[in-house]
């Protein structure tokens, strides 16, 4: 099946849901709506090979939160049909407070080239001359590389390069673990300040890549792996990486070192049992307030 | 790799052990979570009273925390050195010397709470074992807050700190007030936490990362010149603006404090008194990692986004201040009055949090001497946070005892009292001098290490001046309803026929003056010293760790 | 997938924070309050899914998102048994009907 169709589907059904939430006056309505929402959503997540995430989706937010959402609503219902009446003004209201999050997110999230983001933060946002000269020179380039090169970047002005403390993007650079494993290729990330100052090239704001435009960029300056390896693999492996991540171990970010001294990358042993403290807290919490106190005389 | 090899793993890596040991504190509230869910099984709740699991716990717990606190600037002579930063947990939780100080200051707190709930009796016999689980939940979030070191732990941390502090505003479920200051407070409390979460994923997305000590090198790679007109800019605002939200909810912040009035209304004053000084604690401390989390890097972009952010802040804090102390005036309920209090200290405490970002994104960058003036900036804060725990609590507590003699929390009901009963007249008359912040008392020490930093402050950015000027006027607007209260209790007298209060000495009233006898401490004596130079060390090491 | 990117995605999370945020403004209800915070918390999690996808926050966006739906399901918990114990209290679960407490 077609994936994009696919994924319009979803993304249909899920925000018409959504609005659908918003729209009704029932609330009983409001949380079927909700299923309608949430199960997009998890068909979402199966979209972008996140498996585990949508299962448990499904599993504890469509069978079991909006379950108690339900039983919430059943247990406070006053009368047969529920309404939730709505002045027309609260409506406008609404529809004002609505679309000024939507002017604020257009002009903010969704303008994001997020894929010269990628580059920026592999430390090919700005790239020497000699890197760049080598990379568009290289044999068996093929025309629509060389276009890509060509229109991705640009020349970076004089003024503003020169400004720049040399160890600028140096940190940067080196805290990227990403980036820092990737060495032994050609051009290393640190070259960019061993060149004179004027000579150098940055990305061209004008210009939004594509995923496969910035994966190529990358490959053509030797740094495939940074920017594409850290990101999910599309088949979807995600269930064994997740549970040793909750064990506390990272073999997808430190490939060789399960059995190291100390990890280098986060494993979220921690916040895996503290949840547990956390859930024994809450269950507790709302089984006191859900019971009925053995009542003496009551004051009030 | 089967199970039993990954548990191989983990059992030989040396730091989980490591990290275990540093977690001490926080793993002594988890167990005795844990024992009073059991001891409930075994019904041993009958013949032992609910409340000495988590006293012996906090006390345990607050003996090793300075014990370590002691240790970790025991080692040091003289001035600290940059690089004692160290992580737990492959590196999800910070352990420096603002974690040590917010486990002192936490773990004391909750000792004090639960002695005060222990003397008020407010969670009867019966409940005991509950409030005190979620007492001791909602503590372990806050220390989890307080030493966040990665995204997931800022947003676990609040969660579970608030999550439970909604059902104690309710605890009272029988009464209508409290269970509609907790229905209120549940709402939007989950609201803000999933705005805040909506930033953190936008922030996570930007910069591919959670951790925080990265996120400054990541943004100045990413933030390209052009100011707001770049998008990336717009968004890591935004991102900043929603996580500040969220933030802001938890300190009752001007815009987002409208939860707070109702909430200690409703609550017990016991509850009351712990939300408004530990949540305010432990999320003044997340709010400052996070802020030093954005500053650094190398980037102007960076710097100036930065400084609008502390610019900011300085303005909201100061309308949270003004706010605070204005709707106060019209107060009749001594909760709630003490509740827009609250408010406007945290408008205080959050002047002294935008000094500092504002220092710290000079024109000169972070060199040693912006890098000095910041940490006199967290020294303030961190001042101000130990003397606002004693002077809250204590009017707090005084407020739990009158209501178990004369069942009033009005002000006009408490009219004489201070001649019926001295001790607590007297004490809570220090309280209240010391949240004017008049000269001999604690609060005067904390409002004006604050004052002085908005002052250096105010020479990188002029409006750090006006916000100063509007901090000092609301002072002097404070002192009104403050003294409203003592002139109701002392002036005036003893209507007839009213209830007559009876607190002995032992123990009520040794309680209050041992929780007040710390403000003329922290006023006029040898320990302003050794506790503002215990805040300068706590700073200047937290501000060392900034690149 | 031609033509589906990240922005695809992240669209689909901003519609469920903005619908989310346009719920809480408006519902009175206190349940259909708490609905329209699930609705922003989906959309986060659409976004951090996407995020470990696309971007090299990898895992940890898929974690975050396990951690976030846990939480929900705990804040969910207590909310409802406040919310109850509100009705009990009040006859009704209107957000704006609590008249004890004047803010």
């Amino acid at each position: 099946m077609n994936g994009a169709a696919l994924f319009w589907f979803f993304a249909a059904v899920t925000c018409a849901g959504a609005v659908a939430v918003v729209v009704s006056q029932n609330v009983v309505r409001m949380a079927v709506w909700l299923i309608v929402a949430l199960g997009g959503a998890a068909g979402l997540f199966f979209q972008l090979s996140a498996d585990f995430v949508g299962a448990t989706q499904l599993l504890i937010y469509v069978g079991g939160t909006i379950v108690l959402l339900i039983f919430g609503v059943m247990l406070t219902a006053s009368g047969p049909y529920l309404r939730i009446k709505t002045s027309p003004g609260e409506g406008f209201l609404a529809a004002g407070v609505g679309l000024l999050f939507v002017l604020v997110l257009m002009s903010t999230v969704l303008t994001i080239d997020w894929n010269a983001g990628r580059l920026k933060l592999a430390g090919l946002g700005k790239v020497s001359a000699d890197a760049y000269e080598t990379a568009l020179h290289k044999e068996g380039l093929s025309e629509s590389d060389r276009t890509l090169l060509e229109q991705a970047y640009q020349p970076s002005a004089k003024a503003d390069h020169a400004a720049e403390p040399a160890p600028k993007s140096g940190p940067a650079v080196a805290e990227n673990p990403e980036a820092a494993d990737s060495h032994g290729s050609a051009p290393k990330p640190g070259d960019v300040h061993s060149v004179p100052a004027a000579l150098a090239y940055e990305l061209n704001p004008g210009r939004r890549l594509t995923s496969a435009e910035a994966a190529r960029l990358a490959a053509l300056f030797g740094q495939e792996k940074a920017v594409v390896a850290s990101a999910m693999p599309a088949q979807g492996d995600t269930i064994r990486p997740l549970g040793l991540a909750l064990a506390g171990l990272r073999p997808d970010r430190d490939l060789n070192k399960v059995h190291a001294k100390a990890a280098t990358t986060p494993g979220y042993l921690l916040p895996f049992e503290i949840v547990s403290v956390h859930l024994l807290v809450v269950l507790i919490g709302a089984a006191y307030l859900a019971r009925t106190k053995r009542r003496r005389v009551e004051a009030s | 790799m089967n199970f039993e090899s990954i548990l191989t793993g983990v059992m030989n890596d040396a730091s989980w052990g490591r990290s275990l040991g540093l977690f001490a504190p926080e793993l002594i509230l988890c167990v005795s979570i844990v024992a009073l869910l059991l001891l409930r099984l075994v019904n041993a709740d009958r013949w032992l009273p609910s409340y000495l699991i988590p006293l012996f716990a906090s006390l345990t717990a607050l003996g090793i925390a300075v014990y370590s606190f002691f240790q970790m600037h025991g080692a040091i002579e003289g001035i600290p050195t940059p690089g004692t930063t160290q992580t737990m947990f492959t590196g999800l939780l910070a352990y420096d010397s603002l974690t040590l100080f917010l486990r002192v200051f936490l773990l004391g707190f909750l000792a004090l709470v639960v002695t005060l709930t222990m003397l008020s009796g407010i969670p009867d016999a019966e409940d005991g074992p509950d409030f005190y689980t979620l007492l001791l939940g909602s503590t372990i979030g806050m220390m989890l807050m307080s030493s966040a070191n990665h995204l997931l732990i800022l947003f676990l941390g609040i969660e579970m700190t608030s999550v439970p502090s909604y059902a104690m505003v309710g605890f009272l479920k029988g009464r209508r007030v409290s269970s509609e200051a907790a229905f209120k407070y549940v709402v939007y409390g989950a609201g803000a936490a999933g705005v805040m979460l909506y930033g953190i994923s936008l922030l996570g997305g930007l910069t591919g990362t959670l951790e925080m000590p990265v996120l400054a090198s990541r943004l100045s790679a990413l933030l390209g010149p052009g100011g707001m007109n770049d998008p990336t800019s717009r968004t890591v605002a935004l991102a900043a603006m929603m996580v500040l939200v969220g933030l802001a909810f938890k300190l009752s912040v001007f815009p987002f404090h409208f939860w707070c009035p109702d909430a200690f209304e409703g609550a017990a004053a016991e509850v009351g008194g712990y939300l408004s000084v530990a949540s305010k604690g432990a999320a003044f401390a997340l709010l400052v990692r996070f802020l030093l989390a954005f500053t650094g890097g190398t980037s102007v972009d960076l710097t100036s986004l930065n400084l609008a952010l502390g610019v900011g802040l300085g303005v909201v804090a100061a309308a949270t201040a003004t706010f605070g102390n204005l709707a106060a005036y019209s107060q009749t309920n001594v909760k709630r009055l003490l509740a827009y209090s609250t408010i406007a200290h945290a408008g205080y405490m959050l002047m002294g949090v935008a000094a500092m970002v504002v220092l710290l994104n000079g024109p000169g960058g972070v060199d040693a001497a912006a890098k000095g003036e910041a940490a006199t900036c967290i020294e303030g804060l961190l001042y101000y946070l130990a003397v606002y725990l004693f002077m809250n609590l204590g009017a707090f507590a005084i407020v739990a005892f009158i209501r178990n003699e004369i069942y009033s929390e009005e002000i006009s009901d408490y009219a004489g009292l201070g001649r019926q009963v001295p001790l607590l007249g007297a004490c809570m008359m220090i309280c209240l001098f010391s949240l004017i912040g008049l000269p001999p008392f604690g609060g005067f020490v904390g409002k004006f290490m604050i004052f002085a930093s908005l002052f250096q402050a105010g020479k990188i950015h002029m409006a750090m001046w006006v916000i100063l000027v509007i901090g000092t006027l609301n002072t002097i607007f404070s002192l009104f309803y403050y003294l409203r209260v003592l002139k109701v209790m002392f002036l005036e007298s003893r209507p007839e026929g009213a209830r007559r209060a009876r607190v002995s000495f032992m123990p009520s009233g040794a309680f209050v003056l041992l929780v007040t006898l710390p403000l003329l401490l922290l006023g006029a004596s040898p320990l302003v010293n050794s506790m503002s130079d215990a805040a300068t060390r706590v700073a200047s090491m937290l501000v060392a760790a900034v690149r | 997938m031609a033509g589906v990117d990240l922005t695809a995605y992240l669209l689909v999370g901003a519609v469920l924070f903005v619908c989310g945020i346009v719920c809480m403004a408006t519902k009175r209800n206190g349940i259909g309050v708490l609905m329209g915070v699930e609705l922003v918390l989906n959309g986060a999690n659409v976004n951090f899914v996407a995020f470990s996808r696309y971007t090299s926050l990898g895992l940890d966006g898929q974690m975050m998102s396990l951690f976030v739906i846990v939480l929900a399901a705990a804040e969910a918990a207590i909310a409802l048994a406040i919310a109850l114990n509100f009705y009990n209290n009040h006859q009704t679960i209107d957000v704006d009907r609590g008249s004890e407490l004047q803010g």
